[in-house]
């Protein structure tokens, strides 16, 4: 075997049997489910419903207030008067009272007495029920009956066509924004193993017996490369156990989501609330609507997808962002002798990639902007700012510059890390500043 | 002889320093070769050059006839005074990646791993970690791994700094071993006593330069100042008033009766002369020549 596929087969063997590496390789996807259902379940999470106490000064609502997931009406509707019926629930930390005053539809103000602060969305579903039962009482003020009502009510689907394809700007940029994080931690985790492992040899001093066999710069592409591999296995092996994860998960969810919405449609219906608001108020059907729509429209996306580009792309930025930044950590990780010196020199190296990160947002909102473009053409920043715009479409000449600049930029960086890395290997306990790199650079 | 590497006219600059000024030295092969001098004299940077971990910025090696190249780093084991370990690497499989990348094959270095951890009694230690071995055992691997693929030449920088005796021992007998087995040795060193013992020639680096070449044997002849040692019994008065002024008494020691002087003799007589004129007044227990130590020569040479 050449001597540097050795190299590459130590870094790989050794780190793979690492127990970290089991551990990482296990919970990773855990994580990134976690990252995923985490926010879908506590936006799922039915809390113990608001059990409310409505005191009714109009006698309109009574009876036809739906029921939510944050409230309940359970305890009913009360003809006492308020400063009673406050007094009666002071001390229940779980009933509130809802005051409809006489004046409602005049002053468009009702109030919610509460010993313990409610859920945000306790409020919200209150006045967006009373939005609706008012609204439809001033249209039949008006006259407009409520058959009239509901073929008045519009919803406009406006397909997004772009270049005769139809696409869901949603997806492309959940895609955009996945595959750009992807990269970005990638780059981030791995290049700094790469670092690491140079100190490791460095300060271990088993540096100096190695490089007297094999070149400088064969150690640190043994390592790059070697390194690489381990962090391309560890993420087929989240691909596939966050995949099994994901669909297992999201079916569960699924399942959840079915139950209390058919259930509240039973309690809306004993409640006698009228068809039309029910259908207006709950929103499960809506939603189940626009599940639906997104439903087709993701699977006309994947069948619109260019996936040869994307996929292309994503290893090209994948496999180059890494080679750029772990040839500049191992040149940083060469240039120290412990990790508290590593600092000064990170961030520099790192601050593109975190500048990148932060005007994602404003990447894939407005993805052909000469921000993005910039930022997609720009070597440092190119890996995660261009894939975040190729699922949008991107014009072909600036794939191509931005790839013919990174490559170019990348046998600058291997160049350059390897000048400093075959000098900072042998510096011991010396303070380096960019001076002194810069000087090594000339070094024979 | 044939020399296995000529250094000629070794520049090597820093930043801030020059590290070799000017250097060159021969090396016979099948010799055991000292490169003294203090810390910060160069003797690292040279030996970094000639291993090819630096480059020097001016003057060339021959490794034989030919340039010194990357081709012949499998005919070198280098030792380097800060050696270490993959601490969490498991010993045997650490041996054979190092030997793997001095080109042996894997089967051949296993093979050869094996009768070395035996000798060195340090096979029960094949499938444990680095980090789990005393520092004895660290370095008995070290010099395994410096030897195994068998280098015509062998660069040892400070081996026996660091080293207990036990050790100490053990490499020395390996050292003259390989050298009879015709591998050539380069070993920098602070110890003087092993290169009195070892080295067959030396260059003693100061301040960038080398200051001193030779064979050990020439040097201390360069360096000796005619002074003999006499053994002899009778009376010191007698024996002060024989020599009469010719020679010098350097000094004079007495136990059991025998004294013990050292003599200084000009250059105008011989060592004869110095005999004739003590015998006929004590009786003469013994008589030899008193050479410098490398010690002397070493701090003699420094200071110039």
């Amino acid at each position: 075997m050449s001597k540097i596929g050795l190299i590459i087969q130590r870094e790989y063997t050794t780190r793979v049997r690492k127990k970290s590496f089991l551990v990482m390789t296990i919970l990773g996807p855990l994580l990134f489910a976690g990252i995923i259902f985490a926010p879908m379940l506590i936006a799922n999470h039915v809390s113990k419903a608001r059990r409310v106490v409505v005191v009714d000064e109009t006698k309109s609502f009574t009876g036809i207030i739906p029921a939510t997931k944050s409230t309940s009406y359970d305890y009913g509707y009360t003809p006492y008067p308020i400063s009673q019926v406050r007094k009666l629930f002071s001390d229940s930390s779980d009933v509130s009272v809802l005051y409809i005053p006489s004046n409602i539809i005049e002053s468009s103000k009702a109030i919610l007495y509460s010993k313990t602060d409610p859920d945000v969305t306790v409020i919200s579903d209150i006045e967006y029920s009373l939005d609706n039962i008012i609204e439809r009482s001033k249209m039949k003020a008006n006259k407009l009956d409520s058959n009239t009502i509901d073929q008045v009510k519009t919803n406009v689907d406006v397909i997004n066509n772009v270049n005769n394809k139809v696409t869901n700007s949603i997806y492309n940029l959940a895609l955009g924004y996945a595959s750009s994080i992807l990269i970005y931690m990638f780059i981030f985790m791995y290049s700094v193993q790469v670092m690491r492992g140079v100190m490791e040899e460095k300060i271990n001093r088993i540096v100096e017996v190695i490089i007297s066999s094999v070149k400088p710069f064969q150690l640190m592409m043994g390592k790059v490369i070697g390194v690489c591999l381990v962090g391309l296995t560890q993420f087929l092996i989240w691909v596939v156990i966050s995949g099994i994860l994901i669909s297992v998960g999201t079916g569960m969810i699924e399942q959840q989501q079915i139950k209390p919405s058919n259930a509240r449609m039973e309690q809306t219906l004993k409640q006698g609330v009228p068809q039309q608001q029910k259908v207006n108020i709950t929103g499960s059907n809506i939603s189940k609507n626009e599940a639906m729509n997104k439903g087709v429209s993701i699977i006309e996306n994947l069948e619109n997808t260019n996936w040869l580009l994307v996929i292309g792309c994503f290893i090209f930025y994948f496999l180059g962002g890494y080679l750029l930044y772990s040839s500049l950590f191992a040149a940083i990780g060469s240039a120290v002798d412990q990790e508290t010196e590593t600092q000064q020199f990170m961030l520099p190296v790192t601050a593109p990639l975190i500048l990148s990160i932060i005007i994602m947002q404003n990447i894939i909102r407005d993805p052909q902007s000469a921000l993005a473009v910039w930022f997609s053409i720009i070597p440092f920043t190119s890996p995660i700012a261009m894939m975040a715009r190729i699922p949008f479409g991107v014009a072909i000449w600036q794939v191509l510059l931005s790839m013919v600049l990174l490559l170019t930029t990348i046998f600058g960086a291997v160049w350059l890390a390897g000048r400093i890395y075959r000098v900072g290997l042998l510096m011991y306990g010396k303070k380096i500043t960019y001076k002194e790199l810069g000087k090594w650079l000339f070094y024979k | 002889m044939a020399n296995i590497i000529t250094v000629s006219h070794i520049v090597k600059r820093y930043a801030q320093h020059t590290a070799l000024n000017d250097v060159s030295i021969n090396v016979p092969e099948g010799t055991i070769y000292g490169l003294l001098g203090p810390n910060g004299a160069g003797k690292t940077s040279l030996i970094r050059i000639i291993n090819q971990i630096t480059a020097p910025d001016e003057g060339e090696i021959m490794f034989y006839n030919e340039k010194l190249s990357s081709q012949h780093t499998s005919k070198i084991g280098y030792l380097p005074e800060e050696r270490g370990l993959y601490k969490k690497m498991k010993v045997g499989e650490q041996a054979l990646y190092l030997a793997q990348l001095k080109g042996l094959e894997k089967k051949q270095a296993l093979d050869k791993l094996r009768l070395w951890f035996k000798k060195f009694e340090i096979i029960d230690w094949w499938d444990k970690k680095v980090e789990e071995l005393s520092k004895g055992m660290a370095q008995k691997v070290q010099f395994i791994v410096t030897v195994l693929h068998e280098p015509a030449l062998l660069i040892l920088d400070e081996p026996f700094s660091g080293f207990d005796p036990i050790n100490v021992e053990l490499i020395r007998k390996e050292l003259l071993r390989l050298k009879s087995e015709g591998a050539t040795i380069i070993l920098s060193t602070h110890n003087m006593a092993s290169v009195e013992e070892l080295c067959d020639n030396i260059t003693l680096i100061n301040h960038s330069k080398s200051v001193l070449e030779g064979s050990v044997h020439e040097i201390k002849q360069r360096y000796k100042e005619h002074i003999w040692e006499v053994k002899f019994a009778g009376r010191e008065d007698a024996f002060t008033n024989g020599i009469n002024n010719r020679f010098f008494i350097d000094t004079i020691e007495t136990e059991h009766n025998i004294h013990r002087v050292h003599i200084k003799i000009p250059n105008e007589f011989s060592p004869n002369d110095l005999l004739k004129s003590i015998i006929p007044v004590c009786e003469v227990h013994g008589f030899s020549e008193i050479l410098p130590s490398m010690s002397e020569i070493f701090i003699a040479a420094v200071k110039g």
